[in-house]
């Protein structure tokens, strides 16, 4: 019996190694489906593999060029739409401008960006975006550019624009995905609130996710 | 701004109150949201109910303050906002057509024309029978969704 007894430590150590390691694996399993499951409990959170965004040039109202660099740091609220668009888009800017409120209301240090990309760069020339954008709220961003530019943006956040019905004269409108997306400070696609929009339901989920995503970092 | 906000809200309950009844057609809640800057096109909402024992067409709508009027639907597919003209709807005996953001609107032609808060844009609707009926819609703030208490 004598013999055994190293043979017996061993095992007794092997089996402590095995049951800490086994523990350790539990409880990170066990934290990481903690997490996803909180993730899954907030509707529109791109998780757990948000979108990293790419390089894109556009101008923004003022003419200056916007490029991805321009959204680090900040959470971004993109919208797609056009001027000459008479129902959603006056309605879905309203809404973002009531989601500014209510989220600068909750006086987090969080830096706020809205931005409206226009779908419809041969109409919304910055001059037009200027006083658009300014008339909801004068912090707002309007981005356009020349379409192989505005697809560098679209096309890599799943954004569709198709020039729809003609109307009366040179005019028409323009199909556009109704989607509001959110950009986290690190630059990665992280929300993405679908039509139709109700300012304080977005605002809600922003902050959670703000909150999810300040958590993991 | 705020007061005009204001008075137009003001305006905008009291007249939706009084709503013009006559010939089986109640036309109320007319309002057109206000024009921002550069805006070449805005929509206006109205409701009507049918009271009617007979099914009722909204044909065509005009306004003398606009280049164009036309009946418009705007509605999400698969996630893509789309816009597109309506020839004329039908208002089956007893129903309501409701007109409202997000979805059936007169999408308004008025390039140059200067739709603020607190002004009226008059609208006047074709229907069968040859009946024409005119509406003032009041212009609400931007931010006006049209939801009623």
């Amino acid at each position: 019996m004598k013999q055994s007894s190293p043979n017996r430590r061993f095992l007794v150590i092997a089996a402590c190694i095995a049951l800490a390691s086994g523990t350790a694996l539990g409880l990170a399993v066990n934290h990481l489906s903690t997490k996803q499951v909180l993730a899954n409990s907030i509707p529109g959170l791109l998780w757990p593999a948000p979108q990293a965004l790419s390089s894109f040039s556009l101008h923004d109202q003022f003419g200056e060029t916007f490029e991805l660099e321009r959204l680090q740091g900040k959470w971004s609220f993109l919208f797609f739409g056009y001027t000459s668009c008479p129902d959603i888009c006056p309605m879905t800017m309203a809404v973002l401008d009531q989601v500014n409120d209510l989220l600068s209301a909750q006086s987090t240090e969080e830096q706020l960006q809205f931005v409206l990309v226009s779908v419809d760069p041969d109409r919304d020339a910055p001059e037009r975006l200027r006083d658009y954008v300014a008339y909801f709220d004068d912090s707002f961003i309007g981005l356009s550019g020349p379409d192989a530019n505005l697809q560098e943006l679209t096309r890599q956040l799943g954004i569709m624009y198709i020039p729809g019905a003609a109307l009366d004269g040179e005019d028409y409108l323009v199909d556009h995905s109704a989607s509001i997306l959110l950009i986290a400070p690190n630059l990665s696609l992280i929300g993405v609130f679908s039509a139709p929009h109700d300012p304080k339901d977005i605002a809600d989920r922003a902050a959670r996710i703000m909150s999810f995503f300040n958590a993991k970092v | 701004m705020i007061e005009n906000a204001a008075r137009s809200l003001i305006l905008y309950i009291a007249l939706s109150a009084s709503c013009l009844a006559s010939g089986g057609l109640d036309i109320r809640h007319a309002w057109v949201r206000a024009a921002p800057p550069g805006a070449r096109f805005v929509a206006a909402y109205v409701e009507i109910v049918n009271h009617s024992k007979i099914e009722r067409r909204l044909l065509s709508a005009s306004s003398p303050d606009a280049a164009s009027v036309e009946l418009h639907r705007s509605e999400v597919i698969d996630g893509l906002m789309r816009m597109e003209a309506v020839g004329a709807v039908t208002i089956p005996a007893g129903a309501t057509f409701s007109m409202q953001p997000g979805g059936y609107h007169f999408m308004i032609s008025a390039p140059g024309n200067d739709i603020q808060a607190g002004g009226r844009v008059s609208l006047s609707l074709e229907f069968d029978h040859g009946e024409s009926r005119s509406v003032e819609a009041l212009v609400m703030p931007v931010t006006f969704s049209g939801a009623r208490e």
